[in-house]
C-alpha cells in the first residue's frame, strides 16, 4: 500500500531528515586519557559466613584483607567501619558500598565438604555497576587453611589486577641467630607474606644462596656444614637431600634452569679464579661457561634457559653480563649506569632484570628495563641487598636494613608500595621467591 | 527517492480519487445488476402461471364463467340472461387482463422505482465516498500544516540552540571544561600492568545533566579484561563528571580514548 503524503509534509520530512544526519554528522566530544594512577583500588572484604566450629570458624577474610593490603594494589575497608555483613552476591546493595567509597565487595561463605575440609566460596561484585565480576570455590584443607585463603586472594587479584596473584606462593630465606662464634642458621620456608614458616634446615654452620627449582619442589643451597663450601638440593616435602658439588675450593651461588635438569655455579678450582659453570644433575656433567681472571659470579638463569646473567668484575668494578648457554659463549656487557652492578635477576616476563646497584654509598634495587636499557631504582635503603621477582613479575622481594638487623621487604616493580615482612627468626638474608604451585 | 515523486504527488492524488469513485462506482452497478438478474427469473414464473389459467379458460370454455357466472343466469329469464353472464364472461378475461397489466405495471414501474433508488444511492454512495475522500484529504493537509510549523518551531529551535553550541565549540569555555573531565578521569583510572603504550580502547559514556554517568560502553579496545574493568571503574568512578560553566555545552555523548603513554 502505498502511503501518499501530502507534498507540504513531505517537504516537511525532507528538512527533517538532513538536520538530523546534519546532528550525527557533528563531531563528538573526544576525551583522551593517556595516564592514569597506581593508587590502591578500594575494596571491602567482608567477613565470610561461618561453617561449624572449630575449623570453619577460621577468619579466611582476614587473611585475604592482609594479602591485598599487603600487595600495594588495593585498600581494604576496616572491618570495624562496615554496617552491614552479607554473604551472598545477592544481598550486596552495590550504590550502598559505592557511597561508602569501596569500588569492590568481596562476600563468602565456608560450608563443611567431605571430610574434615570446607568448601569456600566467594563472590566478587563490582560496587560500581552492581555488577558480578565473578566467583570462586577453594577447598580448604584443615592443614592449609591459610593457604586456601591466599588462593581466594589470588582469585580477587586477577579478577582486578588482570595478572595472577602470587599470594599462594612461598619464599625462602636464610636467618642468623645470634653472634659468632654461637651462631645458629635455619633455612626457611614460608608463604608469601613471611607468616607460616618452617624450619628446612637448621645448622651451626653458614647456609647461604637458597634457590628454587622451577617446580617448586626442590630448594638448592650452599652449606657449610662440613667446614666446607658444598652445593646440596633439598626436597622440601620429603626432606630428601642431596650433596651435588663439594669440588675444591669455592662451590656457590647455585641457579636452577627454568627446566630443572641442570644447576648453574659459580665455582673456583684450585687456583682460586672464579667462574660459571653448568652442572647437569642426571648426568653430572660439568660444563665451563666463562673463563676469565676476573670474578665471574651469582648467575641467573634468563626465563627461556638459553643464557646466563652473571656479575663479573672484568672491567674493573661489578657489573653485569650476559652469555649464551648453548652456542658461541660471546659474552655481552648489560649495566653501565652505575659503578657498581650486580646480583642480576630477570624479571619473568623476560622485559627487565633487577639488581643491586650503587647510588652514592646506598646499595639499591633497581630495575634495568632491557628495551631502553633505562634503571629506575625501587628502594630508598642503604644497604638492600639480594633481589628476587615474584613469579608474576609484579613485586620483587628483598633484604633491607631496619637499624641494625636485616629485615625482609616487598617492592611493587612500580616503585609504589613496599612492605616489611614480619620476621621473629632475627637477622634474615638472601630471601628467594618460589615459583607458581598448582593448588 | 521521496522528492523525485514530489511532481507527481498532485495528479496522483486526484488520479487516487477518480480510481477510488470509479471502483466504488462499479461495486454499486455490480451489485444493482446482480440484484436485477436475479430478480427476472422469479417474475418469468409468475408470468406462466398467468398464462397457465389463460390456456385452462380457453379450452374448458364455461368452466371460469361458469364459476364466475352460474349463480346469476341459470333461473332468470332467458332474454335478458345472455348479456349479463357474457358481460361477466368477458370481464374476468379483461379483468385478468388489466389486473395482469396493472400487476405489469406496476411491476415495471417498482422495477423503475428500485433503479431510480439504485441510482439514487449509487450517487449518494458516491457523493459520499467523494466527500470522504475530500474530507481526508482535508485533515491530512491540515495535519500536515501543522506538524510542518511543529517541526519547524523544533527545528528552528534545535538550530538555534546548534549554533550556539558551535559557537561555544572549541572556546575556552568547552577546552576548559573537558579538561577537567579529562583529569578527573585521569586520577580516577586505576592502571592495571597491562595497560602499556600501544593499548587503545574507545569507550562510549552517556550521562545525564549533572554529569551522572549512566552508561559506560567499551568500544573498540586491544586491551585485556583488566583494561577493560579498570576503564569501566574508572569512569563510574569520577562519576558525577565536572559539569560546563555554559550549560548549551552540555552533550550526554562523550567519547573517551584510552592509550596510555607509556
Amino acid at each position: 500500500m502505498k502511503i501518499l503524503w501530502p507534498p507540504k509534509a513531505r517537504g516537511a520530512l525532507i528538512l527533517l531528515g538532513g538536520l538530523v544526519c546534519a546532528a550525527a554528522a557533528r563531531a563528538e566530544l573526544q576525551i583522551d586519557i593517556t595516564k592514569g594512577v597506581t593508587d590502591p583500588i578500594p575494596i571491602a572484604v567482608v567477613p565470610f559466613a561461618a561453617a561449624t566450629p572449630p575449623s570453619g570458624t577460621y577468619d579466611f577474610a582476614a587473611v585475604v584483607q592482609h594479602d591485598l593490603d599487603g600487595s600495594g594494589r588495593f585498600k581494604t575497608m576496616e572491618r570495624s567501619a562496615l554496617r552491614v555483613r552479607p554473604s551472598r552476591a545477592a544481598d550486596v546493595l552495590a550504590a550502598d558500598w559505592h557511597a561508602e567509597g569501596v569500588d569492590y565487595v568481596l562476600v563468602g561463605r565456608v560450608s563443611p565438604a567431605d571430610g574434615a575440609r570446607f568448601n569456600i566460596e566467594c563472590e566478587l561484585i563490582n560496587a560500581l555497576t552492581g555488577q558480578l565480576l565473578g566467583t570462586t570455590h577453594v577447598l580448604a584443607d584443615p592443614a592449609s587453611l591459610r593457604a586456601s585463603a591466599h588462593r581466594v586472594s589470588d582469585f580477587v587479584y586477577e579478577k582486578i589486577i588482570g595478572t595472577r596473584g602470587a599470594f599462594a606462593t612461598r619464599i625462602a630465606y636464610v636467618a642468623v641467630d645470634g653472634t659468632a662464634p654461637a651462631q645458629h642458621f635455619q633455612l626457611i620456608v614460608a608463604d608469601a607474606d613471611g607468616e607460616n614458616s618452617q624450619v628446612v634446615l637448621d645448622s651451626r654452620q653458614p647456609i647461604m644462596s637458597p634457590a628454587w627449582s622451577a617446580d617448586g619442589q626442590w630448594l638448592a643451597y650452599v652449606s657449610f656444614e662440613n667446614r666446607v663450601a658444598a652445593v646440596i638440593v633439598q626436597q622440601l616435602r620429603t626432606g630428601e637431600r642431596r650433596q651435588v658439588s663439594a669440588r675444591a675450593g669455592v662451590n656457590g651461588a647455585p641457579a636452577w634452569s627454568p627446566d630443572g635438569r641442570r644447576l648453574a655455579l659459580t665455582l673456583s678450582g684450585s687456583n682460586g679464579n672464579l667462574d660459571i659453570f653448568v652442572l647437569d644433575l642426571r648426568t653430572q656433567v660439568l660444563t665451563r661457561i666463562t673463563d676469565d681472571p676476573a670474578i665471574d659470579t651469582e648467575p641467573a638463569w634468563s626465563s627461556d634457559g638459553t643464557s646466563l646473567y652473571f656479575t663479573s668484575d672484568r672491567s674493573g668494578g661489578p657489573q653485569i653480563y650476559r652469555t649464551d648457554v648453548t652456542g658461541h659463549q660471546r659474552v655481552q656487557r648489560i649495566t653501565f649506569g652505575s659503578s657498581y652492578n650486580a646480583r642480576p635477576r630477570p624479571s619473568p616476563d623476560g622485559r627487565s632484570l633487577a639488581l643491586v646497584s650503587r647510588e652514592g654509598s646506598d646499595y639499591r634495587i633497581g630495575v634495568q628495563d632491557f628495551a631502553s636499557g633505562n634503571v629506575r631504582i625501587l628502594t630508598h635503603g642503604s644497604l638492600d641487598e639480594s633481589p628476587s621477582f615474584a613469579p608474576n613479575g609484579m613485586s620483587l622481594i628483598y633484604a633491607g636494613r631496619v637499624g641494625r638487623a636485616a629485615a625482609l621487604a616487598t617492592v611493587a616493580v612500580d616503585g609504589q608500595v613496599s612492605q616489611q615482612l614480619k620476621s621473629d627468626r632475627g637477622d634474615v638474608r638472601e630471601p628467594v621467591w618460589g615459583p607458581f604451585v598448582a593448588p | 527517492m521521496r522528492s523525485t515523486r514530489k511532481g507527481d504527488s498532485r495528479r496522483n492524488r486526484w488520479l487516487a480519487v477518480l480510481l477510488s469513485i470509479l471502483v466504488h462506482g462499479g461495486i454499486v452497478a455490480a451489485v444493482g445488476w446482480s440484484w436485477w438478474t436475479l430478480r427476472a427469473p422469479v417474475r418469468a414464473p409468475q408470468q406462466l402461471a398467468i398464462e397457465a389459467t389463460v390456456v385452462l379458460e380457453k379450452t374448458v370454455g364455461a368452466a371460469p364463467a361458469r364459476t364466475a357466472a352460474a349463480p346469476i343466469p341459470a333461473p332468470t329469464p332467458a332474454p335478458k340472461p345472455p348479456e349479463p353472464p357474457r358481460e361477466p364472461a368477458t370481464p374476468p378475461v379483461d379483468l385478468k387482463r388489466a389486473a395482469e397489466e396493472a400487476r405489469r405495471e406496476k411491476e415495471r414501474e417498482a422495477a423503475a422505482a428500485a433503479t431510480a433508488r439504485l441510482e439514487e444511492e449509487k450517487e449518494s454512495a458516491e457523493r459520499n465516498a467523494k466527500e470522504a475522500q475530500e474530507q481526508v484529504a482535508r485533515e491530512e493537509t491540515e495535519r500536515a500544516t501543522r506538524d510542518k510549523a511543529k517541526r519547524e518551531k523544533e527545528l528552528r529551535a534545535q538550530l538555534a540552540a546548534e549554533e550556539r553550541v558551535n559557537a561555544a565549540r572549541g572556546s575556552t569555555e568547552e577546552v576548559a571544561w573537558l579538561a577537567l573531565i579529562r583529569d578527573r578521569v585521569t586520577r580516577a583510572w586505576i592502571r592495571p600492568p597491562s595497560a602499556r603504550a600501544g593499548v587503545n580502547c574507545e569507550v562510549l559514556v552517556t550521562q545525564v545533566p549533572g554529569g551522572v554517568v549512566t552508561g559506560v560502553q567499551i568500544g573498540s579496545c586491544n586491551g585485556d579484561a583488566a583494561v577493560r574493568e579498570s576503564i569501566e571503574a574508572a569512569v563510574y568512578r569520577a562519576s558525577p563528571l565536572p559539569t560546563p560553566t555554559n550549560p548549551d555545552l552540555f552533550d550526554r555523548n562523550l567519547k573517551f580514548n584510552f592509550h596510555p603513554d607509556e
